[in-house]
């Protein structure tokens, strides 16, 4: 019997390989088709799906057998001979866990940063374009997002900032609400104040100053940055307009003091000022944060904050590592439910006897659209509740590697295992780790990997198919009397 | 006739409990969700909260038909309707400013302001002689507003407690789930706002028009009066810094409590023990 189709990643990222071995592995955008074409031609390897970023390069294949896994090394080793021990390797379960995991930034350098989910997007976008992806990898990345976003909507995962820059914007939206319209002055030319500028006018502080001791460098600075240079002596009057301050000055003694803040304060009629002071030594006297209605945070408050929001990552990651989990149980079992295919149909079957008997009925009397609609819509529940308990059975069978089960439930239902094409092509029904406790109890223990040999021990007449097509479900059923 | 004004004022007793209990659950539904950073146990409270303020409605509804019929109005009904106007400001208006955070005090405050109401239903009182329309609605307009500066007052709390987060450099529960400080001062704003138009139509309708009975104490009076006005007199002096002149910050949100205390003051010096 021919090995059956299984998840596989590969690679390496931040967590086992240096950025030496990481650049040298890593596929440059204009190649990747070219790379996902090759990795497909290898024996054993019938997808593919490649994800290179700065902190990772890995393959997501549907392989068979050790070909494929030895497959996809092969094509790492040539990259780079040495990556043998940087490389992890996930197959079946793990690999789906691990998908989900990166597509959730809990695999991330950052923990709950947003850009991996974009990158595995547009790695997902370039292997449908190139067509190295079939119905194993465009189930489970599809699922991988879905995931996601759930975490990102269940946990607060993404919630709270854990860079300078991003801090920044985020004190400023706590304390001024939308950065659109509001202004910001830039005191310095420090890197990283030049940054955190940088992260205010990406978040829509459309209006940027800079104020410098050197003109030509503020000028120069306020061009790159697409704000208004102003000379030193307009510090205070811009301390009164703008609604946050960035300073990083390598002043020794502080430029703007306690009195100087109060008296801005003054004239700014008390409305709410963030002064983000980057510079060391400091540029503003922290005394001015006891001034009403001023907030002033300097690079170790900064720090403060972040470590704080990295803590609450870690608990939210807490949280996300079990949704991750149970989702990824869910889905690879019935990834490899046998029972999909005879549910598939079944539900057909019951449609087209629906549509069938609605159209003779229909056909007979005259109806007005409402009372079309309302009678359509009664056929639908009645058939829908007659499946709903035998569909629940046949999916727990389908879990529980029940062989004899389904093939009862063939019989009974008067569905044939002779292969049917629209069996093959029709999609599953999405599964989530949200179905009834029966079920998610039985896709915990499911052990796919045994269930094709149980259920053949049932249903000794199954062929095996070949090539492309063994991606599709292995048992297949059509109607053999009804439709 | 009797018998049935009774049936009525157990059927209201009854409802009122009812809705009191619900709050209580909405109540214990917000807060374990502020303490545990779930936004879940928010939405289970505000549904807690509706099933209430449904009761709660009920109860209030008989109440009013017996006053407009010219029942005694007591502190214990006053604070009922206060709180009820609370909770339809909170879920009508409130739900809308997107700050799930700002049941956890809402629901705990409209239980406080209950529970004497539930322990003092003070049933005797003498009702005063029927004396129009105008009183009514002098008391339905002075209640709302006094909701309204409730509302006004739970908000500042919260930028204070936001701003107290952001001044100490300590970002917590608050940085977490409060919108910016700005957005909590627009809101109040159009609270405070509302409740102006609402406290001048009062203090208009009882300068006017004989809205108390004779036998009112002019002490008590006195109370109402001053207190309304000082109320109002803070209020017009925040939107006149706000509007025209441009304050923001601590000091209006501090002003703007003051103004809550103010009329809450009125409100209990004159109810208290008798009907207006």
């Amino acid at each position: 019997m021919k090995d059956r189709l299984e998840i596989l990643s590969i690679g390496v990222s931040h967590h086992t390989a240096p950025i030496a071995v990481r650049e040298r592995v890593a596929v440059a955008s204009e190649r990747l088709e070219e790379a996902l074409h090759e990795l497909c031609a290898r024996p054993g390897i019938a997808e593919a799906m490649i994800v290179s970023t700065c902190n990772r390069l890995e393959i997501y294949a549907a392989v068979r057998g050790e070909e494929g896994p030895a497959s996809a090394r092969a094509f790492l080793r040539e990259r780079e001979p040495g990556i043998d021990r940087h490389l992890y390797e996930n197959r079946g379960l793990s690999a789906v866990r691990h998908l989900f995991r990166v597509c959730a930034s809990l695999d991330s350098m950052v923990v709950g940063e947003p850009q991996i989910l974009g990158q595995v997007k547009e790695a997902f976008r370039r292997a449908e374009q190139a067509r190295t992806v079939g119905r194993i990898l465009s189930r489970s990345v599809q699922r991988a997002f879905t995931v996601a976003k759930r975490v990102r909507t269940d946990t607060q995962i993404g919630a709270a900032a854990v860079s300078v820059g991003f801090a920044g914007v985020e004190l400023a939206r706590k304390v001024l609400g939308s950065l659109q319209g509001r202004s910001a002055m830039l005191v310095g030319a420090g890197e990283i104040g030049t940054l955190a500028a940088r992260h205010l006018a990406g978040a829509g502080c459309a209006d940027l100053h800079v104020v410098n001791r050197s003109r030509e460098r503020a000028e120069a600075l306020a061009a790159e940055l697409g704000a208004t240079a102003h000379p030193w002596d307009a510090l205070f009057d811009l301390l009164v307009r703008c609604d946050v301050v960035v300073c990083s000055t390598s002043a020794q003694d502080p430029i703007l003091t306690r009195d100087r803040v109060q008296e801005a304060m003054r004239k700014r009629r008390h409305r709410p000022l963030l002064i983000v002071d980057l510079a060391v030594p400091r540029d503003v006297d922290p005394r001015a944060n006891e001034v009403p209605d001023v907030y002033l945070y300097d690079v170790d408050d900064l720090d403060r904050v972040m470590e704080e929001n990295r803590e609450s990552r870690k608990r939210e990651a807490a949280l996300a590592e079990g949704i991750v989990e149970r989702e990824a149980q869910a889905f690879y079992a019935a990834l490899h439910n046998e029972a999909e295919p005879l549910l598939r149909a079944i539900r057909r079957q019951a449609e087209e006897i629906v549509r069938q008997e609605i159209a003779r009925t229909l056909g007979r009397e005259e109806f007005d659209e409402k009372q079309r609609a309302g009678l359509e819509a009664m056929a639908r529940a009645i058939a829908n509740k007659i499946l709903h308990l035998p569909t629940t059975r046949i999916r727990e069978a389908g879990l529980e590697d029940d062989g004899a089960l389904l093939a009862a439930a063939a019989t009974l239902f008067g569905l044939g295992p002779a292969a049917a094409e629209a069996s093959r092509s029709a999609p599953a029904a999405g599964v989530s780790a949200e179905r009834p406790a029966a079920v998610r109890e039985g896709a915990a223990t499911a052990r796919p990997e045994g269930v094709a040999a149980r259920v053949d021990r049932a249903r000794p007449d199954r062929q095996e198919e070949e090539g492309a097509a063994a991606l599709r479900p292995r048992l297949v059923y059509s109607g053999s009397g009804n439709s | 006739m009797e018998g049935r004004a009774d049936r009525k004022g157990k059927m209201a007793a009854i409802l009122f409990h009812i809705g009191l209990v619900a709050y209580g659950i909405g109540s214990f539904g917000h807060l374990a969700s502020l303490v545990r950073e779930r936004p879940g146990g928010h939405d289970f409270g505000d549904r807690a909260l509706t099933v209430g303020f449904l009761f709660h409605g009920a109860s209030v509804l008989l109440r009013a038909i017996d006053l407009v019929q010219g029942g005694a109005f007591r502190f214990a009904e006053g604070l009922s309707f206060v709180a009820f106007l609370t909770v339809g400001l909170y879920l009508l208006v409130g739900r809308s400013f997107r700050i799930p955070i700002l049941g956890a005090f809402v629901a705990p405050l409209v239980v406080v302001i209950l529970l004497p109401a539930h322990a003092f239903p003070d049933p005797s009182a003498t009702p005063p002689p029927w004396m129009g329309w105008i009183r009514p609605l002098h008391i339905a307009m002075a209640l709302s507003g006094l909701a309204l500066f409730a509302l006004g007052f739970l908000i500042s709390t919260l930028y204070l407690l936001l701003q107290r987060e952001l001044k100490t450099k300590r970002p917590g529960a608050m940085f977490r789930r409060l919108p910016s400080l700005a957005q909590l001062d627009r809101m109040t704003q159009q609270v405070m706002t509302a409740g102006f138009v609402l406290l001048t139509l009062t203090l208009l309708t009882g300068v006017l028009f004989p809205v108390s009975s004779a036998e009112s104490s002019t002490l008590r009076q006195l109370t109402k009066e001053a207190m309304g006005v000082v109320a109002w007199g803070l209020t017009a002096a925040i939107l006149v810094l706000r509007q025209i002149l441009g304050w923001r910050g601590r000091r209006v949100a501090l002003a703007t409590m003051m103004g809550f205390f103010c009329l809450a003051i009125a409100f209990a010096g004159v109810f208290v023990g008798r009907p207006v």
